[in-house]
């Protein structure tokens, strides 16, 4: 995915989210660095971003002087000074996505607190989004409550659905409830696979709520976190009805990419 | 550039309470109301004091009221609940009668509760879910009559054909007079903002009435001894956005601030607490039918169900200001549990794709846990309709 | 996982004695083909009503010598066969609110359904669902609701989803709009954006209004509106004369349930278990589709209630000392299987029961009888009024302990909550209690909820 960099101008794009900081530098065309940190609360979103920043540089080989423009976004874009432009991570959702895969038309972006579903046109501009309410029930932050009540590994969670012989329904109004759900269901004997596999699909269900508001058009793209949980895969594409690309890249830097792309943009213009 | 008289209104609204205490010390009488079509003409015929209460914003108050409605309600109705829990308000405090309209269900329970819990002097007055059908008209007319009579007996004196034809005029004047401002403030360049308006929308709530008309035309004079007649187009790339959705009260800033941080400009309402009260009120005759009839024939309020999508006047005015205040998008605001605007969000956005105008739905409440998450969502729209502004400019 | 249950055959010679069900359209059923049914064909059609293995709703009741409980179960189970039947013959369904009162839909010749009927068809419409099977498609057809609406839509929400999904054929959505609940008229105004584009039409419900002329007359109107709406459909005219010849029906049907229910509530212990007694005022007032077959059926129970009162016998399941429960709220309520097991009996609930207790006045102009009727119903009554009659009704039934229960999405019981408990309790001094449940439309309760009311009734006990 990397190329040594050579005099071209670079771009960076930097997502600093609330539970990883991203960072994406591409010049030439391609992208020639990335750096994932998980980010630091006690050091701060600014250094969050600047440390995954330095990451992404030193796999480009270049130095923060290269960067012609910088691009931030991410709830943390706030507090990025180094940034000459922030951009919500809607708009470089669309841009990064547009980039990977060129004839994507829906996105759908599931982090650890929100989610995201984005129509994009042929040009890769978003003419429409949804994102989650006030709601943990259509989140990742599910997954991770009821990977912490089976005591298994977040990763782990999406090869478990897929065993699945049936599917326990399982309450899609709270994320809370459904955790004590959970715990009785596993006393009356019901199989953990079971029960996991109703839990994505009362996150699909949710989420399908938001594509009612904008659609879904092929190709539908993964991205965010959770998409590279293949239960979750399953459950959408079963409830949208819709076929999902398959990620080849890490569906965590698509934001940072989008950024990236972004800043090429301004900073070509400057 | 601050306009004069938006400082006189502030200083009058500043002064207020004291000056209703006093009334209320002489012998005035005040009518607190709530909701959505209790008739003013009436109450300030009859030589009473209209207030229209209701405030949002504070969580605090949120959280005392929901101890006696309930957490599923509308955060707007549970901070009517806390005001009268708390009683500090000075215009609750002030309010010797509380009358409420049922158009709003929720709010029509909230008319039990306080006086149920708090002993306050309530009266209801009952709104058809058939508004439209001419049985539906005849009811609201023989409620009115019901209402005004209670009315009366609480003011000590009976309904006169001239105070009312008087009362009319002066609201009619000031429905104009607030109308204009909204034209003004939609404008290229414009010397008042639409908060500006907004905010004079809700003096209005609380100022003597004949004195707030002079202070709206005085406005008047001022805009347009600047600006001559106001004139709407759209030169200069902003992001025009119309407002619409459940009512966004006075103290309520939470969004109103969030858009214009990243660079949204408001340049109209479809809410219940701006310009939508002011729209569509023909009152043919000074009497209680001809007020009854002018205030069931006017734009509908979302909380009174209609069957054909087709001849909908809520979505005919929606799509109407769109094109009045030539804006390019709507944000679509509903309160968590507020179902007559929020049932309908979709069926809105549909409405209005077909017209070419996107639509943002922001479902909130007054907690200030969300304002990241709505920054993004009101950054992204505003992204969103720049950049179809550049894309259609370059066609 | 499951566990079927079957009537004993040993109940088989007995039970073919009593009385078959005759139904409006003139035809019957014998007691051997009910038998058949509810042994044979119900348990391979509808598996998940015969499992045993949970405390689910819709669970038949194990109390398999009270015969009037099998022929209840038996109208619910063929409710999806009579319906459609119905259909064919060009007779209108009409989905309506739940808990109003029915007489001018059968008079006009249609059959009103409350929107868990109507969930529950839908259901039904795919045969040989296992619990787990039946559970998750209501879950489905409640979820599709949800996409397109909202997720703060109460579960009926299902109901018109089911409808626009074509999965039922109903006919003209037309309910009252009672002030019991809060989503009915803007889930009635969404079809109007939907492809099925469903006839509807809204019978008002004006607040506050049980002694005012105006209201009576813009009721009246409606309902005379509504009459011929379902007229225009079934091609039937509806006469002054059919509407009080129904309303004769329904007052007996109501009336018997009046009844029964003072006998059931005078005995010492319950003569029928929850889930039996939850079932009267269903009969009563929402008629599983015919009222003929229902009123026949509360005969029926009223007199097998009166002989087991006689000898004292207490229904199968019910504890020793089983604590009364009185239920009131929006229309759910705690499953009664799980009530009983926690050592509690349901002895009312306020939803129905405000319908049954109000009869409406045959002579004179029918409209203007059932206007003042309806606006009459305790439930529909501002809240202090509506408190004072459900305490009257707590201290009939001898009830120990009130519990507020209601739907998730569901705005107006949930704003009267306190204040219903708050004056329930200081008029009784019995224990009450509000709980939020996500039950309707769902067969397995959910955890939560069974633990709130478990607790309660611990408290009592």
């Amino acid at each position: 995915m990397t190329q040594k960099a050579n005099n071209k101008p670079a771009f960076a794009g930097v997502d600093v989210g609330s539970l990883s900081t991203k960072s994406v530098i591409v010049s030439n065309g391609t992208i020639v660095g990335y750096g994932l940190i998980p980010t630091d609360v006690k050091l701060g979103t600014e250094k969050s971003g600047l440390t995954s920043l330095q990451k992404a540089l030193e796999v480009a080989k270049l130095s923060h002087d290269d960067l012609k423009y910088i691009v931030a976004t991410g709830y943390g874009r706030i507090s990025a000074p180094y940034a000459n432009k922030t951009v919500t991570e809607i708009t470089c959702h669309g841009r990064g996505a547009h980039y990977l895969h060129p004839s994507t038309r829906t996105i759908i972006d599931m982090g650890g607190q929100d989610c995201k579903a984005i129509r994009l046109d042929k040009d890769g501009n978003v003419i429409d989004f949804a994102m989650n309410d006030k709601c943990a029930a259509g989140t990742g932050r599910f997954l991770e409550v009821m990977a912490n009540v089976f005591k298994v590994k977040l990763d782990d969670l999406g090869p478990l659905a897929l065993k699945a012989k049936e599917i326990v329904p399982m309450s899609s109004t709270c994320t809370v409830f459904a955790e004590s759900e959970t715990i009785s269901l596993l006393a009356r004997g019901e199989k953990p696979e079971n029960i996991i596999k109703g839990i994505h699909h009362a996150i699909a269900n949710r989420i399908a709520g938001m594509f009612s508001r904008v659609g879904v058009e092929n190709d539908v793209f993964f991205s965010g976190g959770v998409a590279k949980n293949v239960g979750m895969k399953a459950a959408l594409e079963e409830v949208l009805k819709a076929k999902i690309v398959a990620p080849e890249y890490d569906p965590q830097l698509v934001g940072a990419l989008g950024a990236a792309i972004l800043a090429k943009t301004y900073g070509s213009k400057v | 550039m601050a306009l004069d008289t938006l400082k006189k209104i502030e200083e009058a609204v500043k002064e207020r309470p004291q000056e209703l205490a006093e009334a209320r010390k002489n012998g005035a009488k005040v009518v607190g109301w709530f909701n959505y079509n209790i008739p003013e003409e009436i109450i300030h015929a009859l030589g009473l004091i209209p207030i229209r209460l209701g405030i949002g914003g504070d969580d605090r108050l949120v959280e005392i009221g929901a101890r006696y409605i309930s957490t599923k309600n509308c955060v707007f109705t549970r901070e009517i609940v806390g005001l009268f829990a708390e009683n500090q308000d000075p215009y609750i405090k002030n309010s010797d009668l509380v009358a409420v309209d049922a158009t709003c269900l929720q709010t029509y329970r909230v008319a039990e509760l306080i006086k149920y819990y708090f002993k306050v002097n309530t009266l209801i007055l009952g709104v058809p879910r058939n508004f439209y059908l001419p049985e539906g008209q005849e009811y609201f007319w023989k409620e009115l009559e019901s209402f005004t009579q209670k009315l009366e007996e609480f003011a000590g004196n009976k309904l006169d054909k001239n105070k009312l034809a008087e009362s009319i005029k002066l609201y009619n004047g000031i429905r104009k007079a607030l109308k204009d401002l909204y034209k003004y403030q939609a404008t290229d360049s414009p010397s008042i903002k639409w908060r500006e308006v907004f905010d004079a929308v809700h003096a209005g709530f609380y100022l003597d009435r004949d004195k707030y008309l002079s202070l709206l035309q005085e406005l008047l004079k001022e805009l347009k001894e600047e600006h001559g007649e106001p004139v709407i187009k759209n030169l200069n790339g902003d992001a025009r956005i119309l407002l619409s959705g459940s009512i966004i009260p006075p103290k309520d800033t939470k969004l109103i601030d969030i858009i214009e941080q990243v660079g949204g400009r408001i340049v109209g309402d479809e809410l219940w607490s701006g310009l939508n009260p002011s729209l569509n009120v023909n009152i043919k005759e000074p009497s209680v039918k001809g007020i009854a009839d002018a205030y069931i024939n006017r734009v509908p309020h979302a909380a009174l169900p209609y069957l054909d999508l087709e001849t909908d006047g809520r979505l005919k005015n929606l799509k109407q200001l769109i094109k009045d205040y030539k804006a390019q998008g709507v944000i679509y605001h509903t309160l968590r549990y507020c179902d007559p605007f929020t049932f309908k969000a979709g069926e809105t956005k549909d409405v209005l794709k077909n017209e070419g105008v996107p639509l943002l739905e922001i479902h909130t409440e007054y907690a200030g846990s969300d304002v990241e998450a709505i920054r993004t969502r009101a950054e992204a729209f505003v992204e969103l309709i720049k950049n179809k502004n550049i894309l259609e400019a370059t066609l | 996982m499951s566990r079927q249950f079957s009537y004993p055959e040993e109940l088989k010679s007995e039970f073919i004695e009593t009385d078959s069900i005759n139904f409006k359209d003139g035809t019957s059923v014998s007691t051997s083909e009910i038998w058949k049914f509810m042994t044979d064909e119900g348990p391979r059609r509808f598996p998940f009503a015969f499992d045993s293995s949970a405390n689910h709703i819709g669970r038949l009741s194990e109390d398999v010598e009270f015969f009037s409980g099998i022929k209840r179960g038996y109208l619910t189970l063929s409710l999806r066969d009579r319906l459609l039947k119905a259909h064919e013959k060009g007779v209108p369904i009409i989905l309506i609110q739940g808990g109003q009162s029915m007489d001018p839909y059968y008079a006009a010749g249609g059959i009103p359904l409350r929107p868990g009927f109507v969930s529950m068809w839908a259901r039904d419409m795919k045969e040989g669902l296992n619990l787990r099977e039946a559970d998750r498609r209501g879950v489905e057809i409640l979820e599709s609701g949800r996409k397109t609406i909202s997720i703060e839509a109460c579960n009926q929400v299902a109901a018109h989803a089911a409808i626009d999904d074509g999965i039922v054929p109903v006919d003209l959505i037309a309910p009252y709009l009672c002030l019991r609940c809060s989503d009915m008229a803007y889930l009635v105004e969404s079809h109007r954006n939907k492809k099925g584009n469903v006839p509807r039409y809204l019978v008002d419900y004006p607040i506050d209004q049980k002694n005012k002329e105006w209201a009576v007359d813009y009721m009246a109107t409606m309902l005379r509106t509504l009459t011929k709406k379902i007229s225009d459909i079934s091609g039937k005219e509806t006469t002054d004369k059919d509407i009080r010849e129904e309303i004769k029906v329904e007052n007996k049907g109501r009336q018997l349930a009046r009844e029964l229910t003072e006998i059931w509530w005078s005995a010492k212990l319950p003569p029928t278990n929850s889930t039996d007694f939850y079932g009267v005022p269903f009969l009563a007032n929402d008629f599983v589709g015919d009222p003929v077959a229902t009123v026949g059926v509360l005969e029926g129970t009223k007199k097998e209630v009166k002989e087991r009162v006689k000898h004292s016998v207490k229904g199968t399941g019910v504890a020793e000392d089983p604590k009364r429960l009185y239920v009131c709220g929006s229309c759910v309520g705690p499953n009664p299987n799980h009530v009983e097991k926690a050592g509690a009996v349901l002895v009312g609930r306020d939803d129905n029961w405000s319908t049954v207790s109000t009869d409406v006045k045959v002579s004179g102009d029918p409209y203007e009888n059932l206007a003042k009727a309806i606006l009459s119903f305790p439930y529909e009554q501002p809240t202090e009024k509506r408190a004072e009659w459900t305490a009257e009704q707590v201290k009939k039934s001898r009830a120990d302990g009130l519990i507020f229960m209601y739907q998730w999405g569901c705005n107006y019981q949930t704003s009267v909550a306190r204040m219903m408990a708050d004056i329930i309790k200081e008029q009784t001094g019995v224990p009450t209690t509000f709980i939020e449940v996500g039950e309707l439309g769902r067969m397995e309760a959910l955890e939560q909820s069974e633990n709130r009311v478990e607790a309660f009734i611990e408290m009592l006990r």
